[in-house]
């Protein structure tokens, strides 16, 4: 049954299995040169073509997301710097090329416009815009382009850590630093389900849900059918369809995924069996035990949200292996489960202990390196596989034609531990500049790692041009 | 001492009609009733135009007629001999509730009248006269849309204390999370409420039309039946007329029936026949100053309270249909250590040439001890900066002038500094034509003080507001 229920009621063609051939797929696309544009379906001016991506889009796109294209053109061009597409390979020295905040060529013969902003991102490295899979403190409201505070500290350090894209509430939303504009991605891209052996009577009544829903499914077929011969056929009842049923329908039917927080490898099972069951796509998030059913996981196209640094010990009770794994990034990924990476603290400060949380997030994808990930793999698990699980990944998580113009740009190796964020990009727009705020300015000001501290170090947010109010002129001048 | 004296035959009769005639030419009034009265100054600063000392001011019915020096004045005048003083424009407070009580009141709520609230004889305004406020604008309390604000006279007679019943429109916008919403919803109810009436327009012309149509057809029928009639053969001829007037009959009614939606249209129809004016339906007064700004009367300027410079950027995103909407600036600030972020969009702020005002502070950049005198830098990037108290306590209304002083010390310009407690906030308060400076056919509210207005140590000896002085210092000192 369950096969031939994926098909019917999935409409998608991502079944269990294929994730690793869209892996595959996809990293063989690069985009190199710039496609003719197509007319856009809003009458709008032409935009440049879709990410040339072989696999299919996880979560169909939403039209009503795209952001409305501005009145007036703007250029926005990124050249000099190793560009790291992560979906295409590394281009040393390409420029590239935004064109009203997306990205319109990307090479080396690429000629700037004459009105193009232009930084200059010689001896630095750019990578695509990080995407958090999850996030907490950086949007506020239940519309985070309503709410957000886009000054606030929490916004500039995430910014700061290289983070451009994360999950907010119900939302994928950018890091708009200084600006409430094009900031939501997508809403609600992820339904979220108790389904725990812990309680299993929430199980049940998710399993009835779900029961119910592909019985009216069928119901809704059959009518389609009957109604094209048949004029009289009677439209069955959907106005019961409301609150969490409408949710589970949208999982159903391909149109969000289900996010299940499951750490041990019996919940694991669990959620492979609803996935099996229901033809629905999961994303678990947690799975420190996912190293040892990584295959399992693989077969029903079950996806997984880890932290490498996550440290559980094994339990004895049990004859099978069980506890975390430093590997276990690497192992899901051997398997060919789609992983994205997230540190255990989902907010960033100034406090606490250091790089536990996202002001650390490359950090986390170079612990799973340790673990015997390739440094390529970790980059995309916190790039445009995470992207892909919030299926947002035709706009963001990679530096693709067509994409968002989202970068964050390093004086080094996104994950060596000495690598600062110098620039990030959002919308084209530059919304971190290290040398501009308060927070890293005072650290290698001159991107020479062996430099000595300035002598005058003391941040001023509003630029060495500014001198302070002026003092009053019966008082000698000391200077400040 | 302060002296007020009628002085018989000061000047020569000849005088006195020159300066009837130079002054009050332009009132376009005959001088023979007026009420003069004359202050001589030690020193008088317009605000407006130049300052003169020692100068002169000569009041006519309430509003100033001459400033200058050596000016001369009928012989009836009172003169008012203030020589030891320094005399400036009523100092006007743009956003206060002193003496009202606070509540809750969120939603829109644009058919709400602050000045409705206020019972003169309940406040003690003494308080705002003894600071040398003349004017306050009262706002109304309140989340969302909250109301509409007045300016009232801090003193003089009843008759002549409401100085403007509607000031501005109070939008808050300190908690963008839900005041954005209310807003952008409110602008929307507002342009649904104009497409209403516009609808029962049209249906209104419609119906009009087809009414006349079907006259002219009952006419014309009748002109054939006419014709007809004396063509004999009776027996054809009468259903003929019958049938055709029936089939318009049914169809006239239709185009006016389905919108006949506005409930307006019906009792109009069963009180008189037909109404020859359009009467358009009635709409939501809460709306009405949003609906007004929309249809293009821009009388009721925006006052849009900010918390953070994040806010300004929520504003602008839920105006941004509307750029042409007057409005002016509350950069008010929530935190208790005087920090604000406010220098992001002072740029923005400078390029629109916005009205904006300010609490008369000197804060400090988030998570720095930079000092950032927010007034003079919003001067500079070419903002008008008006200044209020930050909070309604007399203690604050006394320290007006002091924490002026501070921000002069701090970088802001002497003049834009009394500009912003006077002229610029008669302008966010949109009483400019009256008050905020003494110039000709303002109203004679002055305040005058024992020195410079910005030494902390000058005090208010004596307040005029409409020509008459409603206040004096008891202990004054000279």
């Amino acid at each position: 049954m369950s096969v031939r229920q994926q098909r019917l009621l999935s409409g998608s063609p991502w079944v269990s299995g294929v994730a690793a051939v869209c892996v595959a797929l996809l990293t063989a696309a690069p985009a190199f040169s710039q496609p003719p544009p197509r007319p856009r379906p809003g009458g709008g001016p032409p935009r440049s073509a879709p990410p040339a991506s072989n696999a299919p889009a996880e979560n169909e796109p939403k039209k009503d997301d795209e952001p409305v294209e501005p009145e007036k053109e703007f250029f926005f061009a990124v050249k000099g710097g190793i560009v790291h597409t992560v979906s295409g390979g590394d281009l040393p020295g390409a420029t590239i090329l935004c064109r009203n905040g997306r990205i319109q060529a990307i090479g080396t013969g690429v000629e700037i416009p004459k009105d193009a902003e232009v930084l200059d991102a010689t001896g630095h490295h750019v990578y695509p815009g990080l995407v958090a899979f999850r996030a907490t403190g950086f949007h506020s409201g239940s519309d985070p382009s309503d709410g957000t505070d886009v000054y606030s500290l929490n916004m500039a350090l995430a910014l700061a850590a290289g983070i451009t894209t994360c999950m907010s509430g119900d939302t994928v939303a950018k890091l708009t630093f200084g600006s409430v504009e094009d900031m939501i991605v997508r809403k609600e891209p992820l339904v979220n389900l108790n389904y725990s052996t812990r309680s299993p009577d929430a199980r049940r009544r998710l399993r009835e849900s779900l029961d119910k829903l592909v019985d009216h499914l069928r119901k809704v077929e059959a009518y389609e059918r009957e109604s094209a011969t048949n004029k009289n056929a009677v439209k069955p009842d959907d106005k019961w369809i409301r609150g969490e049923a409408e949710k589970h329908l949208k999982l159903l039917k391909g149109e969000a995924s289900a996010e299940i927080s499951a750490d041990r490898a019996h919940d694991l099972y669990q959620a492979c069996e609803l996935a099996d069951r229901y033809g629905i796509r999961i994303v678990v998030r947690g799975a420190y035990e996912g190293w040892t059913m990584a295959p399992r996981l693989a077969r029903s196209g079950v996806s997984a949200v880890v932290t490498p640094r996550a440290r559980v010990d094994l339990d004895e009770r049990y004859v099978r292996p069980t506890g975390s794994s430093i590997e276990n990034a690497a192992i899901l990924h051997n398997y060919g489960v789609r992983t994205a990476i997230l540190p255990p603290g989902l907010s960033v400060s100034t406090w606490g202990v250091v790089g536990e949380d996202l002001t650390h997030f490359n950090m986390e994808a170079a612990f799973a390196v340790r673990g015997g990930l390739p440094q390529e793999e970790a980059i995309r698990g916190i790039t445009i596989d995470a992207a892909r699980l919030l299926g947002v990944d035709h706009r963001v998580g990679s530096i693709e034609v067509g994409k968002d113009a989202d970068f964050c740009i390093t004086d080094g190796d996104l994950l060596h531990y000495m690598t600062l964020v110098r620039w990030t990009v959002v919308n084209a727009r530059v919304a971190y500049d290290k040398q501009k705020d308060t927070l890293f300015d005072h650290i290698r000001p001159e991107g020479d790692r062996n430099a000595p501290p300035p002598n005058d170090y003391w941040p001023r947010r509003l630029g060495s041009d500014w001198e302070g109010p002026p003092l009053p002129e019966s008082r000698p001048q000391t200077g400040r | 001492m302060l002296k007020r004296m009628r002085e018989p035959n000061f000047t020569v009769c000849a005088a006195w009609g020159i300066a009837v005639l130079a002054a009050g030419a332009a009132a376009g009034q005959s001088g023979g009733d007026e009420r003069f009265v004359v202050v001589r100054a030690g020193r008088v600063i317009t605000v407006g135009g130049e300052e003169y000392a020692p100068g002169m001011i000569v009041i006519a019915d309430g509003k100033v007629r001459l400033v200058g020096q050596n000016l001369e004045y009928p012989d009836g005048a009172t003169v008012i001999d203030a020589r030891g003083q320094t005399v400036i424009p009523g100092m006007i407070h743009v956003r206060t509730r002193f003496g009202l009580p606070s509540y809750n009141r969120p939603g829109v709520r644009g058919d709400l009248k602050a000045l409705d609230e206020v019972v003169i004889s309940q406040i003690e305004f003494e308080e705002l006269l003894e600071a040398g406020f003349t004017a306050a604008c009262y706002y109304p309390f309140g989340d969302g849309i909250a109301g509409v604000a007045g300016v009232l006279r801090t003193g003089g007679s009843e008759s002549a204390r409401r100085v403007k019943d509607a000031a501005y429109l109070r939008v808050d916008m300190t908690d963008p999370a839900s005041d954005k919403g209310t807003l952008r919803n409110a602008l929307k109810k507002a342009q649904e409420e104009i497409d209403k009436v516009e609808k029962a327009r049209q249906e209104w012309e419609k119906k009009q039309k087809a009414e006349a149509e079907k006259k002219q057809q009952e006419e014309q029928q009748k002109k054939e039946g006419e014709e007809q009639k004396p063509g004999d053969k009776p027996s054809p001829s009468p259903p003929k007329p019958e049938e055709k007037p029936q089939p318009p009959k049914p169809s006239a009614p239709k185009p006016g029936d389905p919108g006949a939606a506005p409930p307006v249209e019906a009792p109009k129809e069963g009180d008189k026949k037909e109404p020859e004016q359009f009467v358009p339906p009635a709409m939501d007064p809460a709306h009405m100053p949003l609906i007004d700004l929309i249809q293009k009367k821009y009388d009721l300027p925006l006052f849009i309270e900010l918390d953070q410079a994040s806010d300004y950027l929520h504003a602008e995103d839920v105006l941004k249909p509307h750029t042409e909407f007057p409005r002016v600036y509350w950069l008010g600030a929530r935190l208790p250590n005087r920090a604000s972020d406010y220098d992001y969009v002072v740029k923005a702020l400078g390029e629109k040439k916005a009205l904006v005002v300010v609490p008369p502070a000197i804060f400090y950049l988030p998570l720095t001890v930079e000092q950032y005198n927010l007034a003079a830098e919003l001067t500079k990037a070419g903002c008008k900066v008006a200044c209020a108290p930050w909070w309604d306590a007399p203690l604050e209304f006394d320290r007006m002038r002091s924490r002026l002083a501070d921000l002069v010390r701090a970088g802001l310009s002497r003049a834009d500094a009394l500009k912003s407690v006077t002229a610029h906030a008669a302008e966010a308060a949109g009483v400019a034509d009256r008050l905020g400076t003494i110039e000709k056919d303002r109203d004679a509210d002055l305040v005058f003080l024992s020195g410079d207005p910005l030494d902390p140590r000058s005090e208010v000896t004596q307040v005029m507001i409409g020509g008459e002085i409603v206040y004096e210092r008891k202990d004054g000192r000279e």
